[in-house]
């Protein structure tokens, strides 16, 4: 484990990695209805457990808004 | 009396009015409004969250108690890609393969880039979305989006939240007229009841709009008076409207009128 820097909705961000997608959304305290993309690419729900956040990976975290 | 049912993408609705969710002064007016106007297709959006946001979830609860049909938007692109990604998300996060795809050319008018957005329909289709496109009127458009793939087309009226109504209505009935067999919705630019009876006279299957109900001063008054200007509009157009004609036609019989009435 090293201190790295990743992007979470495109701010810096310094934390321990690897690090599963579960862990990274229990520390960033994400709750409710939300996607989660990482490095433009969509990760599933089912995913969360085995896929690891790494150094310079871009994360995003989407909830759903009102749209027209 | 109301309309007959018609289906889009397979999916069979009664109602002709697909109405956004946004701008609304509360939540409470939005569900309210929805209701009064028959809906059963709504648009929704999703946007970055922040750390101990709650997801959501409260507009998510609002919008399953609903129970309407979601389409989710990929409002704010710019470029084929920033699109596909957006819908690729709204697809995991909203559990549907439709999507309204909008692709901005032009920050000003908000104008759709055609070229990008055709670029951005093909490679969804390919990839198994149901593309509802925004698109301009352009008729080269359109046929490429249709020959893309795209099962509707959702032609602007007017650019986005301006409530101008339809400004070239010539385009929009060459659209109906050379693209007969597929759903056409006026999405955008609709600001009152008429403008939407308008383009369902001309026989269009279905109006989007948002802007029109929600900045009402009476919201849920206005989503009534749109879902029965929709209704009206479109057995208007199964009526069957009257040509127009130069020449004034007395429409009382002048067979066998009093002597005094007869004039040469």
């Amino acid at each position: 484990m090293a201190i790295e820097q990743i992007s979470f909705n495109d701010e810096t961000l310094s934390l321990e990695t690897p690090v599963t997608v579960t862990d990274f959304l229990s520390q960033q305290s994400q709750t409710g209805r939300f996607v989660v993309v990482i490095n433009d690419q969509v990760v599933s729900a089912s995913a969360f457990d085995e896929q690891q956040i790494k150094a310079g990976d871009r994360v995003e975290i989407l909830s759903p808004i009102s749209g027209g | 009396m109301q309309t007959s049912d018609w289906q889009v993408y397979g999916q069979r609705l009664s109602s002709r009015l697909f109405l956004g969710t946004a701008l609304y002064q509360s939540p409470q007016l939005m569900c309210e409004s929805i209701q009064a106007s028959g809906a059963e297709v709504i648009t929704v959006s999703l946007r970055r969250q922040q750390a101990g946001a709650g997801g959501g979830q409260q507009f998510w609860q609002l919008i399953e108690s609903l129970n309407c049909h979601l389409l989710p938007n990929t409002a704010g692109c710019y470029s084929a890609a920033e699109a596909v990604k957006t819908a690729h998300a709204a697809r995991e996060l909203f559990q549907t393969d439709w999507v309204k795809l909008e692709v901005l050319g032009d920050s000003y008018n908000l104008q759709p880039d055609p070229f990008a957005l055709l670029e951005a329909a093909k490679t969804l289709i390919a990839d198994g979305f149901k593309v509802f496109p925004y698109c301009t009127d352009d008729l080269v458009l359109c046929q490429r989006l249709a020959d893309a793939g795209c099962e509707v087309l959702m032609p602007w009226g007017a650019p986005i939240g301006t409530g101008q109504g339809l400004l070239n209505p010539y385009a929009l009935k060459t659209l109906r007229e050379r693209l007969p067999e597929i759903p056409l919705l006026v999405d955008a630019g609709i600001g009152k009841p008429s403008d939407a009876v308008a383009a369902m006279e001309m026989g269009f299957d279905g109006i989007l709009l948002n802007t029109a109900v929600a900045e009402a001063l009476q919201p849920v008054t206005m989503a009534t008076a749109f879902s029965q200007a929709i209704n009206a509009g479109r057995l208007a157009y199964e009526g069957g409207v009257m040509p127009k004609r130069d020449n004034a036609k007395a429409s009382t019989p002048t067979l066998d009128q009093p002597l005094w009435q007869q004039h040469v």
